[in-house]
């Protein structure tokens, strides 16, 4: 079980990842009438990979009943986003919906939706793969997200310095990591020399200029 | 040469913290090798052929006397008493102990010196002219822009982990002596007829399986906007490069398949949420930085020098080695000296231990204790006295680095080849050594002229011989080591691909290739004057292929 964490320790998690939507709307609305609940035969091509098809057969997430908290797909919210929407606005409040971004999602995508989510995961599917820190100060800085910011995937104690700098404040460890290094690691630089989401250039706060020599 | 203040510092330090405990959990298997991998490309160590190899940062190519005698020191204690200057202006180390590298790293650190980001799908160093802040030609220094961006690309949070490597060169001349064109940037700083100075910004240059020219997405952007505008190309490369293929992952092939135009406009899409935010340069770290730089206290001395005119005049050699090693400097009374580290039958680039003992020294002597690498593998002490030149030449000889032949055929850049690394498909420095046998007679080389032949082990082409006016490139023949050879590359202002000239050689061919390459330039040339690249350029490969390939059986 991969373990959450903030620059402070673990963080209770009481998210649940959605399975994606099986099939088309169509088919989905035509097995809504069927009584035997079986799983459509489509599997869905969510960018997670591993998508499941719903043990409900059908709704796969947008039902009243089941976790409140649901982390969703990316492409699964604009998918169904209507089937979503409607979702949030029958249970009042006591659902949320998160949503959890692939490497080659477009931020500007969801950007008109921000004030719907609770939270926002971007993946690494491993971490060599560094989209996630674009997506991420673009989500910040550029379409303003001010809520939870997830690392999920391939987080490794390596990444957290620079994912902490790029506007992510919440961590999926990756199930080997030691959680007290990992938050150690958060430290491992006194300071940054480049403006990004957690502050600004070093040289808007440079003191003065005494040389060092061997 | 740019001073550390304590912030600099203190970040060296703790990336050698950082290092020490990640290289303490790969051996005590805590760390896989999969994960370690990429976190010790990022701090320059490659696990070859033979041995670790590690790649030692020289930003922009300066160096002062203290850490070379650094580099000595490690050479000695830490590898077989030898260094290899890459062609990325930096020192390579080819047989370090993996454990040692945490103590390595940790006394470069000593000497503001470290291997961050070296290797890795990250910002690599920043490379410049080898004569910046003193030639003839200069029109914006670019030493300070060089500093300013190696900060900003220093554990850059969004760029970590780019689709694959990324190369940035600056120029600030006339003449182009980085190779800006065919860098993934290159960025060429001049002034406006306001008198500001800005930046051309080309993208997409580069050598390799693919070899391009850059495409200028930018002809003129303002100095304050150099870090914000390089972030924007960045994020659009970060986010869009491909990441499926790793021969189709650098930069160049992206602005191909985006068309430049297009892929100028994403950049500028990007750019425009940036511009004026908070990466924006002020002014007073531009001058901030322009006073972190040491600069020679320069002597008024006449421009011309008697001592050194009565000295050319009577020695021939040292008339020789003035014409090609000496290059006029903007402070009357001074030269910049280049040291070239291509003897016959030594490896291009490499230097000893007791080299670089001795070329510390003659930084302090005669060149207010700085020197440059230069990517040509050479070295340069920027500011020598005229007066003293000939003194300084007399002391280079012995060391084996007076050889006259910088711009001639025999000052040959090469990787390190088939000896040294796992990639490569054939040698390429018993290729280079061959070739310098087989032309040592320095009286057919100046009359060759201007000549560049690079050398390359396999398609990466580390050695530059896309470049080359003559490129050698080491290909894997149904298992055995074949050489293809180009012709006509160049570097510099006009920079091009040279063109194969046909079926691939046995390496035993190379030096009489050359011989049929080179008779045929005498052959077509109009005058002793018109160049090697230059006939290429006029009459086409179709001669050169003929004189080659058509020679009797």
């Amino acid at each position: 079980m991969p373990t959450l964490i903030d620059r402070d320790g673990r963080v209770d998690d009481r998210w649940v990842r959605m399975p994606e939507a099986v099939g088309s709307l169509a088919e989905q609305s035509q097995a809504a009438g069927a009584t035997d609940g079986s799983a459509s035969a489509a599997i869905g091509q969510g960018p997670i990979g591993s998508a499941v098809a719903s043990p409900q057969g059908v709704s796969g997430g947008v039902d009243a009943d089941g976790p409140a908290d649901r982390l969703v797909a990316g492409s699964d919210w604009l998918a169904r986003r209507d089937a979503w929407l409607a979702l949030l606005q029958g249970a009042d409040g006591r659902v949320r919906v998160g949503i959890e971004l692939s490497p080659d999602e477009d931020p500007a995508a969801f950007a008109a939706d921000l004030d719907r989510f609770s939270l926002i995961a971007i993946r690494f599917p491993r971490f060599t793969d560094g989209r996630g820190y674009s997506i991420a100060r673009e989500l910040r800085q550029l379409h303003g997200w001010r809520g939870h910011l997830r690392a999920t995937g391939d987080v490794l104690r390596d990444q957290l310095f620079y994912l902490a700098r790029c506007g992510f404040d919440q961590y999926e460890l990756r199930d080997d990591q030691d959680v007290a290094r990992a938050i150690a690691a958060f430290g491992d630089f006194s300071e940054a020399y480049q403006a990004a989401v957690d502050r600004g250039a070093l040289f808007e706060r440079r003191p003065g200029t005494d040389a060092v020599r061997a | 040469m740019y001073r550390y203040d304590p912030i600099d510092q203190r970040l060296v330090d703790e990336r050698v913290a950082q290092f020490r405990d990640q290289t303490r959990r790969f051996l005590a298997g805590e760390l896989s090798g999969d994960d370690y991998l990429p976190l010790r490309l990022q701090n320059g160590l490659y696990i070859q052929k033979h041995a670790p190899m590690l790649r030692v940062a020289i930003p922009y190519g300066m160096l002062a006397s203290r850490q070379v005698r650094m580099l000595a020191h490690i050479a000695r204690e830490h590898d077989r008493g030898y260094g290899h200057f890459s062609t990325r202006q930096n020192i390579q180390f080819n047989w370090p102990k993996l454990e040692e590298v945490p103590d390595i790293l940790a006394k470069l650190a000593t000497v503001q010196m470290h291997a961050i980001q070296t290797s890795g799908n990250c910002v690599r160093n920043v490379t410049t002219d080898q004569f910046a802040g003193v030639a003839a030609d200069e029109l914006v220094d670019p030493l300070v822009w060089a500093e300013l961006i190696r900060q900003w690309s220093t554990f850059h949070p969004e760029f970590a982990f780019l689709p694959r490597k990324f190369k940035i060169a600056i120029s600030g001349a006339v003449v182009d002596r980085a190779a800006t064109q065919v860098h993934d940037i290159g960025i060429q700083a001049l002034e406006n007829e306001a008198g500001e100075t800005g930046f051309r910004i080309l993208v997409g240059g580069g050598l390799g399986r693919t070899p391009a020219i850059g495409h200028v997405i930018r002809p003129f952007l303002p100095w304050r906007h150099l870090l914000t505008y390089l972030d924007a190309i960045l994020r659009v490369y970060n986010r869009h490069g491909r990441r499926d293929n790793k021969y189709k992952a650098r930069i160049k092939i992206l602005v191909k398949d985006r068309t430049p135009a297009a892929f100028a406009e994403e950049v500028e899409r990007v750019w425009a949420d940036l511009a004026d935010g908070p990466g924006t340069v002020p002014q007073e770290e531009v001058d901030r930085i322009a006073a972190q730089f040491t600069r020679p206290t320069y002597r008024r001395l006449a421009a011309r020098s008697p001592t050194l005119e009565a000295a050319r005049d009577a020695d021939p050699a040292f008339a020789r080695w003035l014409g090609r090693c000496v290059s006029e400097h903007r402070q009357p009374g001074y030269a910049a000296v280049t040291l070239t580290l291509k003897q016959t039958g030594v490896p291009p680039g490499d230097v000893t231990a007791e080299q670089l003992d001795a070329i510390a020294d003659l930084a302090d002597e005669y060149g207010f204790g700085d020197l440059r690498v230069t990517h040509e593998q050479n070295l340069v002490l920027a500011d020598v006295e005229l007066d003293r030149l000939h003194v300084l030449w007399q002391a280079l000889k012995p060391l084996g680095l007076a050889t006259p032949n910088l711009g001639l055929l025999t000052n040959i850049i090469a990787c390190p080849g088939g000896d040294f690394c796992a990639l490569a498909n054939a040698v390429s420095i018993p290729v280079a050594k061959a070739i310098g046998e087989r032309f040592d007679d320095l009286d057919y080389l100046h009359d060759i002229g201007e000549l560049d032949l690079n050398i390359s082990g396999c398609i990466n082409a580390c050695g530059h011989h896309h470049v080359g006016h003559i490129g050698i490139l080491g290909v894997d023949k149904a298992g055995e080591e074949w050489y293809q050879v180009t012709i006509g590359g160049t570097q510099g202002n006009s920079a091009a691909i040279g063109r194969i000239i046909g079926p691939s050689f046995a390496r035993a061919e190379i030096p009489d290739v050359i011989v049929r390459l080179l008779d045929a330039y005498v052959g077509l040339r109009a005058d002793a004057d018109e160049r090697f690249v230059d006939v290429v350029q006029r009459v086409g490969i179709a001669p050169f292929k003929e004189a080659v390939y058509a020679h009797a059986d």
